[in-house]
């Protein structure tokens, strides 16, 4: 380091990093111990009773619209009845190589969504000959499919309602393929006046389990 | 000429060579932020139970604390102690009385709260992802009992 009083001259300084690159991997080290990469989450669901009971609850909603999602040896059935509803839905989703087919029911449950974008509650039933041939990860499973749109698929749906604005998108928010699932859903939530103002990630959220006697 | 030499190879080679460190930073503050960004600020308050695998879950709620019921292959557990036996998710014929006292123990509780004026009728089910169905029924059925009717199910959610 060259340090001169005289003001003509350069003042040539280096500037000592080395204490902050320590820092750094000091943190990096702490930080990699203490991260988690998984993390604990909880999704709630209401206990009622059985079907019956629960169509005659006291939610002013199951009258105007409710979607029954059971759950089967053979696959998924989605029943949705009630005054509000455009056209009554009986959809089964039959397994796929003997497994149930998440992937699809999730699609459907998006489907009715962005047919209706501001009901909010679906009810979800066991019906198997025998309870212990089903696992409770299938049933956490279907709840999870029904309740949410994961991480990616809600980035996709800020994209879409970003090109549906007209805002500006960034180069990799640009590459991305949205479907149409996807798309037509941005559009129906933007569209209505209810879930426009609500979390756009949740798609039934009010869930029953039905069936705990 | 042995001296010349010698003093030729001790003589410090001066260099105009730097190491270029402004790449390695650069790597370590992105290292950083990609920490930083991943790491957990809130988490449920939860103790992790024995030979339990926890399903995944795409999504969920983070914070939260309350009683637990977890189920996993040897035993049902009320806040981490024991009260039913299993035998690979089978309950014995003869475990009422386990069953009983798991009854009791949550009586218990739902009264301390209920005095207390804290009971809010939430519970968390932590169980094993392959325990049948129709185990955490019964498990559910006994909470239902108590009047626990909000279930958080416990899943991990992967980051």
């Amino acid at each position: 380091m060259k340090l001169s009083l005289n003001h003509n001259e350069h003042l040539d300084t280096e500037l000592n990093i080395i204490p902050i690159i320590d820092c750094f991997v000091m943190l990096i080290c702490f930080l990699l111990f203490t991260a988690a990469f998984t993390q604990l989450v909880f999704v709630e669901t209401k206990l009622t009773s059985n079907t019956a009971n629960a169509a005659n609850k006291s939610r002013s909603e199951l009258d105007q619209f409710r979607l029954v999602i059971t759950i089967k040896e053979e696959g998924f059935q989605l029943i949705t009845t009630g005054g509000a509803l455009r056209e009554k839905t009986n959809i089964s989703i039959p397994n796929s190589e003997g497994k149930y087919n998440y992937q699809m029911l999730h699609e459907k449950i998006i489907a009715l969504k962005s047919l209706y974008p501001d009901r909010y509650s679906a009810d979800i039933e066991v019906k198997v000959k025998h309870n212990d041939k089903i696992s409770y990860n299938s049933v956490l499973e279907t709840i999870d499919m029904v309740r949410h749109l994961s991480d990616d698929e809600y980035s996709i749906l800020r994209i879409a309602q970003k090109k549906i604005h007209n805002i500006e998108l960034s180069s990799p928010e640009g590459e991305k393929i949205i479907p149409t699932h996807i798309d037509v859903l941005a559009h129906n939530l933007l569209s209505n006046e209810v879930a426009k103002n609500t979390d756009q990630k949740v798609l039934f959220p009010d869930i029953a389990l039905l069936g705990v006697d | 000429m042995f001296s010349s030499s010698f003093n030729k190879k001790t003589k410090h080679m001066e260099s105009n060579f730097e190491l270029q460190i402004t790449a390695l930073v650069d790597t370590l503050v992105i290292i950083l932020i990609f920490l930083l960004k991943s790491m957990a600020t809130d988490s449920l308050e939860l103790d992790s139970a024995n030979n339990l695998k926890i399903p995944s879950l795409i999504s969920g709620i983070s914070t939260g604390t309350g009683n637990r019921l977890s189920i996993s292959a040897d035993a049902i557990s009320w806040n981490n102690n024991k009260f039913v036996n299993l035998e690979r998710f089978v309950t014995n014929t003869n475990n009422k009385i386990e069953w009983q006292n798991l009854n009791a123990i949550i009586a218990e509780a739902v009264k301390a709260e209920k005095d207390s004026k804290t009971f809010t009728g939430k519970l968390f089910l932590q169980a094993d992802k392959n325990a049948p169905y129709s185990l955490v029924q019964e498990a559910l059925k006994t909470a239902k009992l108590h009047g626990y009717k909000d279930i958080r199910f416990v899943g991990a959610k992967y980051n």
